[in-house]
């Protein structure tokens, strides 16, 4: 091997593209936002045909759980903005620390969205039961658009759950520290949209009644 | 040191700011009934975007060709919701 070719190998191991990473992060976290948007609009339109059966169906949505997962996801997105934060100044105790606080406010989110749908199940509610079918085409609308929207959001909240853990596992091995941390701040970007999507999904489904 | 502090304590401010229009949010929808309001309260969850975006997301810190892609993105779905409108009125 001359000098040329070996030199162009340690090139090729050592070179990062860590702004193409935050670029391509942003484009998909573009297509998201399209995603969820393409699908609030779908819950405009419907709430427009059938004011009143959306309107009596909001009411069967605890509003209290609402907010406490309001609640835990704005604070999830402090603690991974914290812990981003840490990483950059070097402390990466603390960083993954609050990457692990993060994990734990994700997993309370989905338990109480676990005890929420199971409310609704015990209720009859759901997609396709007697209930369901029984009911008005307003009512089946939006509680399909609830299920499916919500649904869709605890999906992103499970991989969301699944890269802060890859996160938590390199920061704590040293493999993301204050000189290469895009991954980090990939999946912290990501985890943040999670909560934009619920800042929405929020209010249109439990208070706009 | 100081500085250091200060990147926490703006982190914890946004929390505060947002917890806070969440609370107006929910005000808003069980207290005040009329025609506005399901307008204030989508106004005020597109302040709490804006806020995670510009704060939490980093678009504060970040370049200006991030901003223009985010702004143009919005517009783009701005655009969306227009048509939308009016290929409905129009049916």
């Amino acid at each position: 091997m001359n000098e040329t070719e070996s030199m162009s190998k340690e090139h090729a191991v050592t070179h990062r593209d860590d702004e193409g990473a935050r670029m391509g992060m942003w484009i998909f976290l573009f297509t998201e936002i399209f995603f969820f948007g393409t699908l609030f609009l779908v819950y405009a339109v419907y709430r427009y045909m059938h004011p009143a059966e959306f309107h009596a169906a909001s009411l069967h949505l605890d509003t209290y759980i609402g907010a406490m997962n309001t609640a835990i996801l704005l604070t999830s997105s402090m603690t991974m903005s914290m812990a981003v934060t840490a990483l950059k100044q070097g402390n990466h105790v603390l960083s993954s620390r609050l990457i692990g606080l993060t994990l734990l406010l994700a997993f309370f989110f989905l338990l109480n969205k676990f005890f929420e749908w199971d409310h609704k199940f015990l209720l009859k509610i759901y997609p396709g039961s007697d209930l369901m079918l029984s009911l008005k085409n307003g009512y089946v609308l939006f509680f399909g658009l609830y299920f499916f929207m919500t649904g869709l959001h605890a999906l992103h909240i499970v991989v969301g759950i699944v890269l802060l853990s890859i996160c938590f596992v390199k920061v704590k091995k040293g493999l993301i520290h204050s000189g290469k941390n895009v991954l980090l701040q990939n999946s912290t970007l990501y985890w943040h949209l999670v909560d934009l999507i619920w800042i929405f999904l929020f209010p249109l489904l439990y208070l706009i009644t | 040191m100081k500085e250091k502090q200060n990147e926490y304590l703006v982190h914890a401010k946004v929390l505060i700011v947002m917890l806070i229009l969440t609370a107006m949010n929910i005000t808003l929808a069980t207290v005040h009934h009329g025609w506005w309001t399901p307008g204030a309260i989508i106004f005020v969850a597109c302040i709490q975007a804006f806020i995670a975006l510009v704060w939490f997301m980093h678009l504060r810190w970040d370049s200006f060709l991030y901003r223009i892609l985010v702004g143009g993105v919005f517009f783009v779905y701005l655009l969306v919701i227009v048509l939308l409108f009016f290929d409905y009125k129009l049916r």
